[in-house]
C-alpha cells in the first residue's frame, strides 16, 4: 500500500480540510421520544451516535440509592458493526470500554446538578452505531445533547473533540485514518470557558506542543459548543411554534 | 408499564370478547404505524432501523466477508443484541436461535456464492434499541429491508478459481444488488378464541398464549411454533387459534409485503 | 469495590481547612512527593517501590511464546495489576472490575506497553515463531494513596533490573543458556515513563469553579489515601526525560483551567527528571553491589593481571 499523505504540502488533510477545520456536525435531539426521557443523535463527520437517557428514575437496586444525590450510570456500546470490519468481539467489559465509561461517568458526575435528585438514578445508554475517529469527544457531545433533551440540570455544555500533533502542525477533528497516524489528544470543555474537564492525551507528545495543541482543541470545542446550542435553540423555536399552534 | 390485577383482568375481558376490543382501537389484524430507513450506514453493505410507533426501535446492519465455502458451511449468520439485557438471557437466547435456523435453512444460500472456492458470508447484527413488546416481528422486518437493500461487491475475476490460487477480486465501486428471498416472521397473541396480530405490551401481558408463523416465498413455511408472551396467563393452545392464524398471515403477509417493497 | 472507606465529617473538614491555609497533615508542601524507597530482591526483576506507607511489589518473568500472527517480529510483554484485601480493605479479592482498578491498570497500560518503553522488537528469537514473552505481575500490598505512580516506578525499575537467559540461534535451533552458564542479557527499554498524580480540590462550591473567574482550585501533588478519598478531580501525567508527555488521564473529576493543568505537567517534569535520577543510581548501586559479589568469588585476583 502506497503510504498515505496526511497532511500535504499545500496544507489539505486525507479528507480535504485544513488544519483547523472541522468535520462536518449534524445533531438532533429528542430522537427517540418514545423510547427515553431524553434522546439525541449525533453525526461527527462519519461517527454516527445515539444516546439515551433514562431518569431521574426510582434505582433498580435499593442498594445503588444514594440519598444526598442521584447515581449516574453510563453504558457504552460500541456495536459489531461500527468500523468497516466487523469485530469479533462485542467490546462489552473490554477495559477500554469499562475506562471510557469511568471516564464520562466522572465528567459528568461534576456537571449534572446530581444533588437536585436525591434517590434517584439517570441511566444514559449510548449506541455507537459507527465510529470513525475522535470516539470519546462525540461521546461527550452526545450526552450533553441527550442531557439536555431530558431537561436534567447541568451547569453548561460540556463539548469534546480530539486534535492531533503531525509533525509540528496540529490538526483539529481527527478521522480514524489520521488518528492512526498520529498522537492526539481530546478535550473535554466546559462551556465557553477554558476549564478542562476531561483531558486524556495517549501517545507521544512533545510537553513543548502541549500548550498550542490545547489551544486549538479549546476554540474547536467551542466551535462545536455553538453548532450544538445552535441546533437546541431551533429545536426549541419549533417546539414552542407547534404549541402556539395548537392552542 | 406495570398494570394493577384490575387493569388486567379488564383489559382481558376485552380481548375475549367478540370481536376483540383492542385498548388503542385497531382491529384484530390491524398492525401499528412503523417507519422503516434503509441504506443509513456506509460501512455496512445493506443496513435499516424500524421504529414502531410504541417507541420500540430496531437497528441492523448486513456486512459481507470473502469466506472459503468449503471451510464455513454457515453463510448466514445472526448476531442479537438487545439493550438492558445480557446476551445469555433467555430472550436473546430464543430470538437469535430462531432468527439463526430461519435465515439458514429457508434461505437460498446459492445467491452468496461467488466462484466454485469462496463465497460471501453475511453477518447480520441486530441492535435492539428499546423494546416494550416481543421484538421479533420488527426484528423480521428490519433484517428483510436490510437485506433487501443490501449491494455487494461485483466479481471481476473468473467464476471458475478451483485451479487459481489467488482471491477474488471485486471491481472498485461497482455493487450488485443481493438477490435473496428472505423469510419474514409475525407473532399474533391468542386470546381465548380471538387471534390478535402485532400485540402491544399491555397485550402480550394478558394474552394467553404467542404464536410465531413465517412467511416465506408466498406460503407460510416452518417454524410456526407457540412464543411465551408472559408467564401469568399462559395457557395450552386451541388447533383452531393456530388454523386461524395461519389464516389470517396468509391473508395479510402479501399486504405487509408489499408495505415492505414499496 | 467491597465497602468504600469512609471518612469521618469532622475530619474531612479538617482536611479541606487545612488545605484552604497551605498545610498538608504530613506536613508535606503541596507539590513535595513523598520519599521514594526501591529495593530489589535476590532475583533479577524482583522489585519492590515505597512511597511514604503505599507499598507495591513487582516481578518480572519471561518465557518462550509464539508472536501473534500480524507482528512477527515482536516478543509479547504483558502487565497484570493484582489487586486484593491485602492493600485495604476496599479492594475485592479477584474483583479487577471496580472503576479505580480498571483506570490505575489502564494507565500503566498506556505508559508503560504502549508508549514503547520496553523494546518488543528485541524479544523476537525466530521471526514468526519463537519470542520471548515477558510477564509483569505487579501486586498492591500497602495503599495510602498514589498506586498509579509507585506501580509505574515500580515497573520499570523491574524491567531496567531484570536478565533474560542468553540465546543462540542456529537456523530454527534455539538454544537458551542457563543463567550459571552464560552471563544473562538485559531488557532493551528505550525510555523511563515517570507517572505524576495530582489531586484538585474545590475549596469553593460548584458554581464558583465552573461560572466564576477566581480559579481557586487547590493542586497537590502524591496525595494520601485520606485526601485521595476526598479530592474532587485528578489528573494523571506520564512523562520522560526527553520532555516528551507519554500520556495523560485526566478522566473527569473537577473542571480545570487549561493553563493550570499545563503548569501541572511542567511541575511534573521537574519530578520526572529527579525520579529518574534516582531510579538510574539505585540501578547502578545494585548492579555494583552484585559484582563485587562475582569479583569475590572469581578466581581472578590483582597478581594475576
Amino acid at each position: 500500500m502506497s503510504r498515505l499523505e496526511i497532511y500535504s504540502p499545500e496544507g489539505l488533510r486525507v479528507d480535504g480540510r485544513r488544519w483547523n477545520e472541522l468535520r462536518r456536525l449534524e445533531c438532533s435531539i429528542n430522537t427517540h421520544a418514545n423510547a427515553s426521557d431524553g434522546s439525541s443523535y449525533l453525526e461527527q463527520g462519519n461517527n454516527k451516535i445515539i444516546t439515551l437517557v433514562n431518569g431521574p428514575q426510582e434505582p433498580k437496586l435499593r442498594s445503588q440509592t444514594n440519598v444526598t444525590k442521584a447515581v449516574l450510570s453510563i453504558a457504552v456500546n460500541i456495536t459489531r458493526f461500527s468500523k468497516t470490519e466487523r469485530s469479533k468481539s462485542s467490546h462489552r467489559n473490554e477495559r477500554r470500554v469499562l475506562e471510557m465509561q469511568t471516564a464520562l461517568a466522572r465528567t459528568f458526575e461534576k456537571n449534572i446538578l446530581l444533588h437536585l435528585y436525591p434517590r434517584t438514578q439517570i441511566d444514559i445508554q449510548i449506541h455507537v452505531l459507527q465510529q470513525d475517529g475522535g470516539l470519546m469527544g462525540s461521546l461527550i457531545n452526545g450526552i450533553t445533547l441527550a442531557l439536555i433533551d431530558a431537561g436534567i440540570a447541568i451547569y453548561d455544555y460540556i463539548s469534546g473533540v480530539s486534535i492531533g500533533l503531525y509533525d509540528t502542525t496540529p490538526l483539529l477533528d481527527l478521522n480514524t485514518v489520521e488518528e492512526s497516524a498520529m498522537s492526539s489528544v481530546t478535550l473535554g470543555v466546559m462551556g465557553r470557558s477554558e476549564k478542562l474537564s476531561l483531558l486524556l492525551v495517549e501517545d507521544k507528545l512533545p510537553l513543548d506542543t502541549m500548550e498550542s495543541v490545547l489551544a486549538i482543541g479549546i476554540a474547536g470545542s467551542h466551535r462545536i459548543r455553538e453548532l450544538m446550542d445552535k441546533e437546541l435553540r431551533k429545536h426549541g423555536e419549533k417546539r414552542l411554534a407547534n404549541i402556539s399552534s395548537n392552542q | 408499564m406495570v398494570m394493577s390485577l384490575t387493569e388486567k383482568r379488564y383489559l382481558q375481558e376485552s380481548l375475549l370478547s367478540k370481536p376483540p376490543v383492542r385498548p388503542d382501537g385497531r382491529n384484530a389484524e390491524q398492525f401499528r404505524p412503523i417507519e422503516i430507513f434503509t441504506d443509513f450506514l456506509p460501512t455496512s453493505n445493506g443496513s435499516s432501523k424500524i421504529v414502531a410507533s410504541d417507541g420500540t426501535e430496531c437497528v441492523v446492519s448486513v456486512k459481507c466477508k470473502v469466506v472459503d465455502h468449503a471451510i464455513e458451511k454457515d453463510l448466514i449468520v445472526v448476531d442479537v443484541d438487545i439493550a438492558g439485557r445480557r446476551d445469555d438471557s433467555p430472550l436473546v437466547q430464543e430470538i437469535s436461535s430462531i432468527l439463526n435456523r430461519v435465515l439458514l435453512l429457508q434461505t437460498d444460500q446459492e445467491q452468496l456464492r461467488l466462484t466454485k472456492k469462496y463465497s460471501f458470508k453475511l453477518y447480520i447484527d441486530v441492535l435492539v434499541l428499546s423494546s416494550y413488546s416481543h421484538p421479533l416481528t420488527l426484528i423480521s422486518f428490519a433484517i428483510y429491508s436490510a437485506l433487501n437493500c443490501t449491494q455487494l461487491p461485483t466479481l471481476i475475476s473468473s467464476k471458475d478459481d478451483l485451479d487459481v490460487a489467488e482471491l477474488p477480486t471485486f471491481h472498485d465501486y461497482d455493487m450488485t444488488e443481493l438477490n435473496i428471498a428472505v423469510p419474514i416472521m409475525f407473532t399474533l397473541a391468542i386470546c381465548g378464541q380471538n387471534v390478535i396480530v402485532d400485540p402491544a405490551s399491555s397485550e402480550s401481558d394478558v394474552a394467553s398464549n404467542g404464536i410465531l408463523v413465517t412467511w416465506y416465498n408466498d406460503k407460510v413455511a416452518a417454524p410456526v411454533r407457540t412464543i411465551g408472551l408472559n408467564e401469568e396467563y399462559t395457557r395450552g393452545i386451541n388447533p383452531q387459534s393456530l388454523a386461524d392464524s395461519i389464516q389470517l398471515i396468509e391473508a395479510l403477509a402479501p399486504k405487509v409485503l408489499g408495505a415492505l417493497d414499496s | 469495590m467491597a465497602k468504600d472507606i469512609e471518612i469521618s465529617t469532622s475530619e474531612s473538614k479538617f482536611l479541606i481547612e487545612a488545605l484552604r491555609q497551605g498545610l498538608r497533615p504530613d506536613l508535606r508542601k503541596f507539590e513535595e512527593i513523598r520519599d521514594v524507597g526501591i529495593t530489589f530482591g535476590k532475583d533479577y526483576g524482583d522489585v519492590t517501590v515505597t512511597m511514604g506507607k503505599t507499598k507495591v511489589h513487582c516481578r518480572i518473568s519471561c518465557s518462550i511464546a509464539q508472536p501473534y500472527e500480524d507482528r512477527p517480529f515482536e516478543g509479547l510483554f504483558y502487565i497484570s495489576t493484582e489487586t486484593s484485601p491485602m492493600a485495604g480493605a476496599q479492594f475485592e479479592n479477584g474483583n479487577n472490575t471496580g472503576e479505580d482498578e480498571v483506570l490505575c491498570s489502564r494507565i500503566i497500560e498506556k505508559a508503560v506497553r504502549r508508549s514503547g518503553a520496553l523494546d518488543v522488537e528485541g524479544l523476537c528469537i525466530v521471526a514468526g515463531s519463537k519470542c520471548w514473552a515477558v510477564r509483569a505481575d505487579v501486586h498492591f500490598l500497602d495503599c495510602d494513596g498514589g498506586f498509579i505512580d509507585v506501580s509505574c516506578i515500580a515497573v520499570m525499575c523491574g524491567l531496567l533490573h531484570f536478565r533474560k537467559p542468553d540465546v543462540t540461534v542456529s537456523g530454527e535451533q534455539v538454544t537458551i543458556h542457563p543463567v550459571e552458564e552464560r552471563e544473562p542479557v538485559p531488557l532493551g527499554v528505550l525510555h523511563i515513563p515517570i507517572c505524576v498524580t495530582f489531586s484538585f480540590f474545590n475549596p469553593e462550591d460548584a458554581e464558583e469553579n465552573i461560572k466564576g473567574e477566581s480559579n481557586n482550585e487547590i493542586c497537590l501533588i502524591d496525595a494520601t489515601l485520606k485526601e485521595e478519598l476526598l479530592r474532587d478531580g485528578t489528573l494523571t501525567v506520564t512523562l520522560n526525560k526527553n520532555r516528551e508527555v507519554v500520556q495523560v488521564s485526566k478522566a473527569g473529576g473537577l473542571p480545570m483551567d487549561a493553563l493550570t493543568l499545563m503548569d501541572c505537567c511542567h511541575k511534573a517534569f521537574k519530578i520526572t527528571e529527579k525520579l529518574t535520577d534516582k531510579i538510574t543510581e539505585v540501578l547502578k548501586k545494585d548492579i555494583e553491589s552484585r559484582n563485587q559479589h562475582s569479583a569475590m568469588l572469581s578466581s581472578e585476583n590483582a597478581r594475576v593481571s
